[in-house]
This record gives C-alpha cells, structure tokens and sequence, in this order.
C-alpha cells in the first residue's frame, strides 16, 4: 500500500472545532485556514451549527413524571423481593429464604412489610426523597441497620440464610408499624426470625461522612470501590506475536499469579480515567473512517457487538519506521468540499457503513486465521507483587512478550496537565476531552465546562493526596486498602487504536523493562522462600519505575508501591508481526474506500495495496 | 438540592436496598437524560417514557454495574438502546414548549451567541425540527455530541463504532443541519 500523504478534508474542521486532531493534523488544518477563506467560512459556519444546537432550551422534567417514577420503583422493590421468594420456591439459593412471599397473603404483608420499613429508612436519611409524601412518614420502628438483612432484601441475587426484620402489616399505607405489633403475627415456626432494627441511619450518615473525609481509607463495605492513591495505575505495553494474541497466552501469564481474567470484553470506559487520559494525551486518536473498504472488522470473542481489534490486511508500523507521520492520513480527500455533494455522498457511504457492519457479521463465522488481530487490552486490578510476578515471567519469555515498557500514570500530573489546559486553551494534551478550538478566555461552553469540571474533581483529589504526600502516610494508607478481588477484563478498543496508540518513547514517560535476573539466578531465587521471589521481583519493578524520576519527574511514583497495594494495570499487547515495516499498510483512507467497493461483496481480505 | 454523595456511594447504598441513594442518582441525571432522549427521539413524550423505563431497569439491574465505569454513560446505554428498540415510528415532532409546565432550566451551554440567536419560539423549533430530520446515525452522533458533550472516543464506544465513523459522521450532520438552519433564516 502506498504512503498516503496528509491532505486535510472538511471533515477535519468539523473534528477541529471538536479540538479532536492530532497535533500534525491541528498544525496542517490551521495553515489551511489561514490561507484559506473558504475554510475559515466553513469552520465558522460549523461552529455556528454546533452553538445553535448546544443552545437549545433545556427543560424539567415534570413534577408528576418523577412522582410516577417514584411509584414504579416502589414497584419494582416488591418484584425483587417476590422475586427472591421465587428463588426460594425453586430450591434455588435465595437470600429471602423462608419468606412466603408471593406464596400467601402472609407473604404479601411481608412485601408490604418490607416496603414500608424501606420507606421509613428512605425518611430517615438526609437525602431527598423522589415522594413528598415519604418525607412526611414518621416512623415508628427504628431504621435497619447499615448492611441488615432487611436492606439487602430488595436485591435480586438473594443473600443465604437472610433474616428480615419485619414490621407489621401497614394498617394503611401511612406510619411505618411497630415491631410490637409484628410480634403479634401468627407466624410460622419456620419464618425467618427477624433482625432487630438498628437505631436510625446514622451508622449509614456515619459512613458518608468517613468516606468524604478520607477517601484513601479502607472501607468496612466490601462491595465499596477501593480509592487508589495517586500512581498506582501502570500501563505496561508489549508487542507479541499474532498467535500469542489468538490463544490469549496472557491469560496464563495473569493466572499463573492469581489474577482471574474475565473473557467477556468491557467498554474502555471501564479504564480509569487517568490512565485513559494519559494515553489519549500522548498518542491522539485520529483514526480515518477505516470500516468502509476494512469489512473485516471481527469480534475476537465472536460477537458481532463488540468492537473488534481485528483488520484483515491492514498492518502498521511505528510512525518513524514508516516515514509516515505519527497522524494518520485522512479520510474524505477524495470527498467533494461543497455541502451539497458532501450531503449527497453522505448517502452513499453510510450505506457503506451498514453494508460493512452486517459483512462484519457474517465474517465472524469465517476461519480466525485469515485475519490478523491488531492487539488487545487488558485492564488488570491486582496487588503490585502480583504485578511484578506477571512482568517478571513475561519478560523471561520474550518468545512471547517482548519490547516491555511500563509507563506509571500520574493523575497529579494529568490534573496540572488540565488545568493548564483550562486555563490557557491550549489545544495540546486535550487528551481527548472536546475542547473548543479557538475558544477565547473567558468564553465558557459546555465542552469547557466539562474541562473545566473534570479539572477540577481532579485537582481537589490531587490536593487531598497531597497532603499525605510523603511516604509514611502513603504507605499506611495503601497497607490499609485492599484489593477485593485480583481480577482482568479485555477492554474492546476502536478499530486503528493499537495503530495510533504507542508505548512512550524514550524521552517520555515510560521506559523498558529490562531482564530481573537471568534465568538461573531467578530459579534461584524462586527455590527460596516464595515470598524473597516476590519481593525481589517487586523491587526491581520499583527500582525501574523510579528511573522515571531522572526523566520526568512528575510521573514518577510518589513512593514504591507496596507488595499488597492495589494497582490497575492496563497491557496493552500490540501485534508484534503487524509492526513490521514490511507489511505496513496503515489503517484504511478514503481512497480505499472506492476500490474496496468492489470487494464488499467478497469475504475475502482485502488487498494490502490499492 | 445539593446532594454531596458521589455516584459510587449512592450505588452502593442502592445495592443494599437504601432506596433514597437510587433517588438521589435519580434527581441528578432526570432532566439531563430526559433532554437528550427528547432530541434524540424527536418527541417528549416518548423521552418521559423512555427515560422511566431506563431508570427502572438501571435500578433492577444496578448490581450489573460495573463501578469503573461512568454511571451516567452506563445509564445512557440503557436509554439509548431502550429508544432505539422501542419500535415507534417517528411520530409528528412534539414542540418542547417553553411555556409548558415544564420547568425551563439553563441551557447547556452559555457560548458565544451563535449567528442565529435562539430566541423565538419558532426558531427553536425549526432547530428540533432540523434535527429530527436527520438521519437516525447522523442524528445520535449530533445529541452525544453537542448535548451530551461526549468526544469522539465516547460516541464511538457508546454506538461501537469507529471513531473515523464519528468524526465522517458528524460532519455530514452539522453540514445538513447547516442547510436546514440557513433556510430558516429570512
């Protein structure tokens, strides 16, 4: 395939006004308009559409539709516990267990039971309630406690052995019964002995306070998220062959150190959003309408839904290899610049895109190995020693990992990077939030708003973390926390993403991995005592990382991570082969897109040269 | 109201049965949601039952919420795809009045005053109308973008699509709305 050079489009000053160019696309649309009226007239005219439409009237929703949704939560709140009975009646697992809900009238006293103590809990906290008339509900009975059967009673995946803690049937409707009067019920010897309500929500009151105020600490839920403090997020990049990606052998990697991997595939928002930023900060996602002539796009689990990594015979190259520029060529050269032909074309490839979509499909059922997998991501939660073990056996099996770069991400350093950005609109580092280009200071809309808002939340997490910022805080806050679960998800990535999206460079934030210890010395290690393995492995990932300090000091770890602390790690494993100059072919252009026309119809891949 | 819990927290809660916390995530996204969905769908009263249904099944299937994700987005989602499926042919665009009860509240945005101030009645809803001309994709792209303030990145995950696709997209849109807003001008 030929080197496509860079050409701007009018579909780039539509992604101008959205700040969403790479910094060579920005540099080439801006000498454009400069010399260019039309352009400018075009940009204007865009920007122009984009105000009216963000000024549209926002209206309430009506008083009556949130009473009505109130009512159908209500409702939903008796399916679930009906629900639980259910499980119950079938032998399955229920946590209502002994409840007759749904049973006999009985068990609609205790529906009705249960939802006049959720009531009574719903007025005793502070928060607004959907229902006026909830608020005016005094209850009679004490509130269930933080974590009581009865307030886990709602939920669809019953607990075992629950006991509720019923309150009398409602006489009607009004104030919440006593647990007097429910003692009085002729109940069943074999009915649940209730709980005893706890005194009022204030253990509940007690637990948001804790958790505003100390963020970092441990929770005593185990269903709470965990706060990390600032760099414990890594992203480690690695290039490996197609057939390491195609068998997953990472999996064994993860499972070998303890760290169960989930294969069904999750959106990338699940990625924190620090690293996320961090990755869209340095390498802009630029990619082309690529899915006209690519047709090929598979799910690598089979499924039509997600998006794919996969390309049938596109292949990249590291920029500087290719010659080409980090931006990627772009798409609609060949596309009119009038409106009007613009509108008519239109048409024609989205078609092309529904074509495309459905040939995707039908491509699934197709043989895997006719078409190369760009890569994939895999967000990792896990303690740092089992971090470290992972890298460590990767890196001494380069038959299958190799060109290990692990690149610690800051969210101080974002947060500055943002504020920066809000504050002088600078158009590099958007890292992917929709910043307005030529927004003046002073100007605020909804994009920098969002900005401004993001920047924000992070920078008053940065300062709280801050303020422990030296290492004993650290390191006792971290020993606090746990990891709940060592868990890895693959992450779905748009397709072109593992194109445009590189390891650091060596002037940037990460650096390589080099070998821990050759292998005789490892064993060596190993034989001794596991937890001496381990820890000398955790060491030498610290002692690299805090390399990153001579170069950029600022995305350096703020203490060594300890074994035990919780760490996300995003691996991102590009396709080694893919990378070769040799098959480079860089993600679809428009000017692909005419040719593969004729090659829609066919499952076969398409030619890697136009 | 003023609630300080985060989204996490008020999940939380909600998982344990405290309905007020689901409530609070309720107040919190009703009217962003409830705005978006109208332009996406073109009517205001298939956005209210849309956007009821898609709070229900977000509370009764909140345990499938994965928490590293954005409620909202997640939230979303289930809206979006609940408005995609609900099956109703486009009925005749409904007029958001602003003189209805409803409630007005601020628009999302307080940018520069575009060329065509929005301040009649009918150019607003030649404005609504010109988006509910759109072409669905042309039209999703447009509300994520412009109302939802989402990048290119989250449109492309939100519709899974590639973000080439986004930005071809989106261009199309703004130039059709473009014709369709200049002939409002006389």
């Amino acid at each position: 395939m030929s080197q496509t050079p860079f050409q701007p489009d009018d579909e780039l000053l539509s992604a101008y006004i959205d700040g969403e160019l790479s910094a060579d696309e920005l540099r080439a649309v801006e000498e454009w308009i400069a010399t260019d009226p039309a352009a400018q007239a075009l940009v204007e005219e865009l920007r122009n559409v984009s105000n009216t439409v963000q000024s549209l009237p926002r209206t309430a929703v009506p008083a009556e539709w949130t009473a009505q949704l109130a009512q159908r939560l209500d409702e939903a709140t008796s399916s679930k516990t009906s629900l639980g009975a259910k499980h119950e009646e079938n032998g399955q697992a229920g946590g209502i267990a002994s409840l007759p809900i749904g049973r006999s009238k009985r068990g609609w006293w205790w529906s009705a039971a249960a939802i006049a103590a959720a009531v009574a809990v719903m007025a005793m906290l502070p928060q607004a309630n959907l229902n006026d008339q909830v608020a005016k509900n005094t209850p009679t009975t004490k509130a269930p406690a933080a974590g009581s059967e009865l307030a886990r009673a709602p939920m669809l995946e019953g607990t075992e052995g629950e006991r509720m803690t019923m309150s009398a049937p409602p006489s009607d409707g009004a104030a919440a019964p006593s647990l007097d009067a429910l003692a009085t019920e002729d109940l069943s010897a074999d009915m649940p002995t209730p709980p005893e309500f706890a005194p009022e929500a204030t253990p509940e009151r007690a637990d948001f306070a804790r958790m505003a105020e100390a963020p970092l600490a441990a929770t005593a839920e185990p269903t709470a998220p965990v706060e990390p403090v600032d760099n414990t997020y890594l992203i480690v990049w690695c290039e490996v062959p197609p057939e390491t990606l195609r068998q997953r052998e990472i999996n064994n990697v993860l499972g070998d150190n303890g760290i169960q991997i989930d294969d069904r595939t999750e959106s990338w928002l699940a990625a924190a959003e620090p690293v996320r930023q961090q990755i869209a900060m340095r390498n802009r996602i630029a990619v082309e309408n690529s899915s006209g002539p690519r047709g090929r796009v598979r799910s690598v689990e089979g499924t039509a839904s997600r998006e794919s990594a996969a390309a049938s015979t596109r292949s990249f190259a590291p920029a500087e290899a290719t010659g080409r520029s980090a931006s990627p060529p772009l798409a609609g050269r060949n596309q009119p610049t009038t409106s009007d032909a613009g509108v008519g074309q239109e048409n024609d490839l989205d078609e092309r895109d529904r074509d495309n979509k459905q040939q995707d499909e039908e491509a699934d059922a197709e043989a895997d190995e006719s078409v190369e997998i760009e890569g994939e991501t895999i967000l990792v939660d896990a303690t740092a020693d089992q971090i470290a073990s992972c890298l460590a056996a990767m890196q001494n099996d380069p038959g299958n990992y190799a060109s290990i770069t692990v690149e610690p991400v800051s969210k101080q350093a974002i947060a500055e990077q943002l504020i920066q950005n809000r504050r002088g609109g600078a158009a590099a580092g958007r890292a992917g939030l929709s910043l307005r280009m030529g927004v003046q200071d002073g100007e605020q809309n909804a994009d920098d708003a969002a900005t401004v808002d993001l920047a924000d939340s992070m920078e008053g997490k940065v300062a709280m973390e801050a303020q422990a910022a030296n290492e004993a805080e650290i390191s006792q806050q971290v020993t606090e926390l746990q990891v709940q679960r060592p868990q890895a998800r693959r992450l779905q990535r748009p397709k072109d993403w593992y194109y445009y999206n590189t390891a650091p460079q060596d002037d940037q934030q990460g650096i390589p991995l080099p070998v821990y210890q050759d292998a005789n010395s490892k064993v060596a290690a190993e034989d001794k005592t596991l937890a001496n393995g381990k820890t000398a492995k955790l060491e030498e990932l610290n002692r690299l990382v805090k390399q990153q300090q001579q170069v950029r000091p600022q995305q350096s770890l703020q203490a060594p991570l300890k074994e035990q602390q919780p760490v996300q790690v995003l691996f991102v494993l590009r396709n080694s082969r893919l990378s070769n100059p040799a098959l480079s072919a860089g993600p679809a252009t428009a000017s692909e897109i005419a040719p593969a026309e004729a090659m829609e119809a066919s499952p076969a891949p398409a030619s890697e040269s136009p | 109201m003023a609630d300080q819990h985060t989204d996490a927290e008020c999940i939380a809660k909600a998982r344990q049965g405290e309905r007020a916390a689901f409530d609070t995530l309720v107040l919190r996204y009703q009217d962003r949601l409830f705005n978006t969905l109208a332009r996406l769908m073109g009517s205001s009263d298939d956005a209210l039952d849309i956007a009821q249904d898609a709070f229900v099944q977000a509370y009764v299937k909140l345990d499938t919420f994965k928490e590293t994700a954005a409620f909202y987005t997640w939230l979303y989602r289930i809206a979006f795809n609940l408005a995609m499926s609900h099956g109703r042919k486009r009925r005749p665009l409904t007029i958001m009045d602003t003189d209805d009860t409803t409630r007005n509240i601020e628009p999302a945005s307080t940018a520069v005053s575009p060329s065509e101030p929005l301040e009649s009645a009918e150019r607003v809803a030649g404005v609504q109308a010109a988006i509910h001309d759109l072409a669905d994709e042309h039209r999703q792209v447009v509300v994520l973008r412009e109302l939802e303030g989402c990048d290119y990145e989250q449109i492309a995950d939100i519709l899974e699509i590639p973000i080439g696709t986004v930005r071809s997209r989106l261009f199309r849109a703004r130039a059709c709305l473009k014709e369709k807003l200049a002939t409002m001008v006389d």
